[in-house]
């Protein structure tokens, strides 16, 4: 059973089983220069993953808990730890983002919700 | 160039070339006691040994700072240094924008640092490739930081040679037949540096007399020196000072730039021709032991108070080299002084405990151990001052070919440093020498060197721009995934000054003094 794992100072979510697809997107921070000689070299800072992951439904629940992580990072000035043990990933510190809420039922049940986990680093606190 | 690894050369030379930089800073300017003396081929650069030891003097503590490291911050860095033309007093600067979303750098918001997010914090830059770091940058913020939309705060910081150039000398200094070295190292150690901070050449100009007053501005100092030098003053990349004078030898390029490692390259228009020097400047001579200040009876005469003491100061005419200090009753060798009983102007006595002459000061401590007041009714000062003996050197010399071809390009030197006409000589034939032929500039964008310094001898072999070239400004900038580096480097013919004991007759150094 694939996992999603979201952790910060305040509590631990585990997120119902992930549907396919789940996007990875590698980042790459670097820039390509060009010398005299219409030679490229690239000077490289470092590379990041980004995650994209769609649950077709979420119960209100589930998705009130996920949202909680979202508002979260903007009142706790730090960002969500992400852990999927199946693609060895394990406490990231990812810049989380959220599409429209779309309601689908009377209970309050969400469809179509995509989140976006885009890893960075966790600043260190008092640095 | 600074010495590096050759793993810092691969990585630099390499297609992919990984970027690292770190960046500290010392918000509460606490000094980090276990750091240690800097001992070569032991200490690890960037390591926490200094190159200084310290003392209680607090400018030249750049190395004993404890810095917080604040590299996971840095949206960018820019750091540039360049040396003047012809002369050169330079600082460096640094402009590093840093995130600060949580509002730490945030004047009055309750951040941890709130109380020290202040002007004047010192920083320290470093750059180069896969964590193989390098010193670029030593020197402390100019002011409070600029907060924009609370995202981002940005520091502009100057080296710490900068921070000298604005304060004033503590202590007098008079020095004769002094070297422009020589006066350095002496307003340094009033500043409280040691030798291990700086790192200077040999003057060659020699001054007769050095005479500066407490409250004189260092800054104003160190521009005379290196304008009768035609030397160049700077703080370099790791925090060390250093001084060349005008020959400043070097024998070959240390790295080369061609078409693979430069980006873009163009001239910059500048010439700096210079095909005709003219000197001016008034000499001073120290003129055999003599009365330097007289006081009169009735004119400046003073009083001292029962079993009291006063100072009495003495602006004199001309700096002196040596007073001696007055003994009581007259006296047509030196120097002396007379007292008398103020009440009935009969002669009497009173002592002097101390004298202190600061160039064009002299101060007497006088006591009067009677029980009545005493008047010091006559005085002479006697000692060797140093005149203004003449109209002073008005000295001009050319480079006629040059003069033909360009027109004339004076450079105008007021320097009373500059005491002699084998001195101008000394200083105007290597000017001509080095700048009255075209020498261009160029501009380049190149493959980063982060282990690059001013002065530097380039060799450059793009198209038609073949030579060696030495370099004078650096611009460097990190961000945006991206580091890049600018230069301005100029044409430079590579000779060697003749010097004494060293050079052969008939061969190829220039005879320049």
């Amino acid at each position: 059973m694939i996992e999603l794992i979201l952790t910060d100072s305040t509590t631990t979510l585990t997120l119902p089983i992930l549907e396919v697809p789940l996007t990875e997107i590698p980042i790459e921070k670097s820039t390509d220069v060009e010398n005299l000689l219409g030679d490229v070299k690239t000077y490289f800072v470092t590379q990041k993953r980004q995650w994209v992951h769609t649950w077709s439904y979420l119960s209100q629940s589930n998705y009130d808990a996920l949202r909680a992580f979202y508002d979260r990072q903007l009142t706790l000035f730090e960002y969500p730890l992400l852990t999927i043990d199946y693609y060895t990933i394990t406490n990231v510190p990812v810049r989380m983002t959220i599409n429209q809420k779309d309601i689908y039922n009377n209970c309050g049940g969400v469809k179509d919700v995509q989140v976006t986990f885009r890893e960075t680093a966790q600043l260190p606190q008092g640095s | 160039m600074q010495l590096t690894t050759t793993e810092f050369d691969t990585l630099r030379d390499g297609n992919v070339t990984p970027i690292s930089w770190a960046y500290r800073m010392s918000f509460d300017k606490a000094y980090d006691d276990n750091v240690s003396f800097f001992t070569l081929d032991s200490s690890v650069l960037d390591g926490i040994d200094v190159l200084a030891p310290d003392n209680n003097d607090p400018i030249q503590q750049w190395d004993k700072y404890t810095y917080a490291p604040y590299t996971d911050r840095v949206i960018y860095m820019e750091w540039s240094r360049e040396l003047e033309f012809p002369f050169s007093v330079s600082s460096a600067m640094a402009d590093i924008q840093l995130e600060n979303t949580d509002n730490y750098f945030t004047p009055n918001s309750g951040s941890l640092i709130d109380q020290y997010i202040l002007p004047k914090r010192p920083i320290r830059l470093l750059a180069g490739f896969n964590g193989l770091n390098i010193p670029q940058f030593v020197g402390i913020t100019e002011k409070s930081p600029v907060i924009e939309d609370h995202k981002t705060a940005t520091f502009h910081a100057l080296d710490f040679l900068s921070e000298l150039y604005t304060m004033p000398i503590t202590e007098t200094i008079s020095m004769q037949d002094a070297t422009t070295d020589e006066v350095l190292v002496e307003i340094f150690t009033q500043f409280g540096m040691l030798p291990s901070q700086y790192t200077l050449d040999t003057g060659i100009n020699v001054i007769p007399f050095v005479f500066f007053d407490p409250d004189t501005n260092a800054g104003g100092i160190f521009r005379d020196l290196m304008e009768a030098e035609m030397g160049n003053l700077w703080l370099d990349e790791t925090g060390q000072i250093r001084f060349n004078n005008r020959y400043n030898t070097v024998n070959a390029a240390v790295y080369t730039f061609d078409k693979t490692n430069v980006l873009d390259i163009r001239g910059n228009g500048d010439t700096n021709i210079i095909n005709a020097v003219k000197i001016n400047a008034d000499i001073r001579e120290l003129q055999v032991f003599q009365p330097v200040y007289t006081l009169t009876t009735g004119g400046t005469a003073f009083i001292i108070e029962p079993n009291s003491s006063k100072v009495f100061n003495i602006s004199l005419t001309d700096p002196c080299t040596t007073v001696t200090t007055p003994t009581l009753g007259l006296s047509s060798v030196t120097s002396w002084f007379t007292a008398l009983k103020t009440s009935d102007s009969t002669a009497s006595t009173a002592t002097i405990t101390g004298v202190s002459l600061k160039t064009n000061s002299y101060t007497i401590f006088f006591s009067n151990p009677n029980v009545f007041q005493v008047t010091i009714d006559a005085m002479e000062v006697w000692g060797t001052p140093a005149k203004v003996i003449d109209k002073g050197i008005r000295y001009k010399e050319i480079n006629q070919p040059s003069i033909d071809k360009y027109g004339e390009q004076v450079l105008v030197i007021d320097n009373n440093f500059i005491q002699s006409t084998s001195q101008c000589d000394s200083l105007a034939i290597p000017i001509l020498q080095s700048y009255s032929i075209y020498a261009g500039q160029l501009e380049l964008e190149v493959h980063v060197n982060p282990a690059l310094q001013l002065n530097d001898i380039l060799y450059i072999d793009v198209d038609d721009y073949v030579g060696e070239y030495r370099l004078i400004r650096i611009q460097n900038r990190l961000g945006d995934n991206n580091f890049t580096q600018k230069l301005t480097v100029v044409d430079t013919e590579i000779f060697n000054f003749f010097q004494l004991d060293s050079s052969l007759l008939d061969g190829p150094d220039v005879l320049g003094i």
